[in-house]
């Protein structure tokens, strides 16, 4: 809603607002809904030209494009008036809805001034937060490196190898915006580094360890070493979202199992949870459907899961019965690696 | 002889693609990386015994230009400033161009905008800023030993000399086939300067010395 001194009335939504100043009358609010003139006298303010107007019971409207839409300051009594008898009778009538012109024209300018600077600060966050974005992520990486590099000379510290796992779980959620916000440019990294599926599932269990044992839940890792081809940059979202989400929406002190095999030339990753939610295996990888008002969250994860998978040629399905969960993903599997 | 010709298999180059070791690796391998700031993965490359230059400013050609780098880890922001206004992405542009062995990372953990994305696609590998030193080193090493790899090398040969037409590649490739076989490049040269011109061999040495590199080592 723009905030406004006087009444202002939507085209678009056929709002009409209170002004801080003079608050829409009651007369007004039941002839927008009720009366078809009223209906008429601002669907003709559309191919009016920006200015003063009389509406068919005497009341003024001003109309003005903001934000690339026409609004109306509307339901006043402006002084200089049109001079009809209708005008006199709602000025007799509703005294304290009477302005001036010229001070209209002042909130107007006030409003475009206020678009103007809403603009320029839209367009300085464009780059500068980009840029703090990408400041931060460094200095995530940093934790990362020097955490690792730390563990490697002096052992695995327990403090340590907590700071690793915050900083790497920071990292997948750094991922995840980033994807968000230009997903088409994810879709479009090149997919040619080998990767293990097993030991990427493997290691993003580490990660979120600590997060699962939060909830009392363990997370189980086990399969064959299958190669696949994808991006190193894209492709981590999809175990980190599954097991992420498994820990999210399972059932306290529950396991959760993610398992690697490969079938007809496919690499498959299942991953099994145990869950209190309903969820729909058809709709879930939709973007913004949730199954649950309960656990925090944006219901994004799952529609990005499935983006990447589908672009490293890959499917992904769900599969829920009786308050179990299986995420199944296949993808062209290149070869099987030995098992260390 | 029908069984003879079922069970034949057209020789790759990739067959000739004798596994080298990490060592071997370390020892041949030459990186560069290309970013205004100093991270910490070049001491970890150094610590590692790889032969590695940090180019601060992206603005010293010379080495590229020479095809010395089997893996180049290229910054976007920051550098390259001398090549375009697109940095980064000027540079890896540039590398492909003159160095096409190059196997070149693009480093940064910076979320590009659509014009900039190029920067991604034309990389041989992303590389983020934020990865793990250990996964970083993997990842390179990796990239690294694709470099080394015969067809990247081929591939990288017919850019390089601009062969286009599918008869000389593979004329061009028959002759290398029996030079690695045999170990005797004189006459992989000789096809190569009849197809390519008299400065082909010169033009590509750099290339032909890696691709016979496990010969020599």
């Amino acid at each position: 809603m723009i905030p406004s001194l006087f009444p202002l009335f939507d085209i678009t939504t056929r709002n009409l607002n209170d002004g801080a100043v003079i608050a829409a009358s009651s007369f007004c609010r039941k002839a927008i809904s009720a009366k078809p003139e009223c209906r008429r006298h601002y669907d003709s303010l559309k191919a009016k030209p920006e200015g003063y107007h009389q509406c068919p019971f005497g009341m003024t409207s001003r109309n003005f494009y903001f934000d690339g839409a026409l609004k109306v300051i509307t339901g006043v009594i402006a002084f200089p008036r049109f001079d009809s008898q209708a005008e006199q009778n709602m000025a007799k009538k509703f005294p304290e809805i009477k302005v001036s012109r010229d001070t209209i024209e002042k909130s107007i300018r006030f409003l475009r001034e206020t678009e103007k600077l809403k603009a320029a600060a839209v367009q300085e966050a464009t780059q500068v937060l980009p840029q703090a974005f990408h400041e931060l992520r460094k200095l995530n990486g940093a934790i990362i490196q020097h955490a690792e590099k730390e563990i490697s000379e002096r052992g695995d510290l327990p403090g340590l190898i907590t700071i690793r796992s915050a900083a790497e779980l920071m990292r997948n959620n750094f991922d995840i915006l980033e994807a968000l916000s230009n997903i088409e440019g994810m879709k479009a990294l090149p997919t040619e580094a080998t990767i293990s599926l097993l030991d990427l599932t493997y290691k993003t269990m580490r990660v979120l360890d600590q997060r699962a044992s939060s909830r009392g839940m363990h997370i189980h890792v086990d399969g064959v070493k299958a190669i696949i081809r994808g991006n190193q940059k894209s492709f981590p979202i999809v175990p980190a979202v599954l097991l992420e989400n498994a820990i999210k929406y399972g059932r306290e002190r529950s396991v959760i199992t993610a398992d690697v095999s490969t079938s007809n030339n496919r690499a498959v990753l299942v991953v099994k949870n145990e869950t209190d939610y309903f969820i729909d295996p058809d709709r879930c990888f939709e973007r913004g459907v949730r199954f649950s008002n309960a656990v925090e969250g944006g219901g994004f994860g799952l529609f990005l899961a499935k983006e990447i998978v589908l672009s490293h040629n890959g499917t992904i399905r769900c599969d829920s019965l009786n308050g179990k969960i299986e995420m199944i993903v296949t993808l062209p599997l290149v070869k099987v690696g030995q098992q260390k | 002889m029908w069984e003879d010709l079922k069970f034949w298999k057209k020789p790759s180059l990739s067959a000739f693609d004798q596994s080298l070791t990490r060592e071997h690796l370390i020892q041949a391998g030459r990186l560069v990386v290309i970013d205004d700031e100093k991270p910490l993965l070049i001491e970890e490359l150094k610590k590692e015994g790889f032969s590695v230059d940090h180019d601060v400013t992206g603005q010293d050609l010379h080495h590229i230009d020479n095809q010395i780098y089997d893996v180049a880890i290229v910054d976007y922001h920051g550098v390259g400033q001398r090549l375009g206004p697109m940095q980064g992405l000027d540079i890896l542009r540039h590398i492909r161009r003159v160095s096409p062995r190059t196997r070149v990372l693009a480093y940064t953990s910076r979320s590009l905008t659509a014009a900039e994305s190029d920067f991604f696609r034309l990389s041989h590998a992303v590389l983020p800023k934020d990865l793990g030193l250990e996964d970083s080193l993997k990842l390179i090493e990796e990239e690294l030993k694709k470099a080394f790899g015969k067809e990247h090398l081929f591939e990288a040969m017919l850019a390089k000399l601009n062969v286009v037409k599918a008869e000389d590649k593979e004329q061009i490739k028959k002759a290398l086939l029996k030079s690695l076989a045999t170990g005797n490049t004189n006459q992989f040269k000789e096809t190569l300067s009849k197809i390519a011109g008299q400065a082909a061999g010169k033009v590509v040495e750099t290339i032909i010395s890696k691709l016979h590199l496990v010969v020599t080592l």
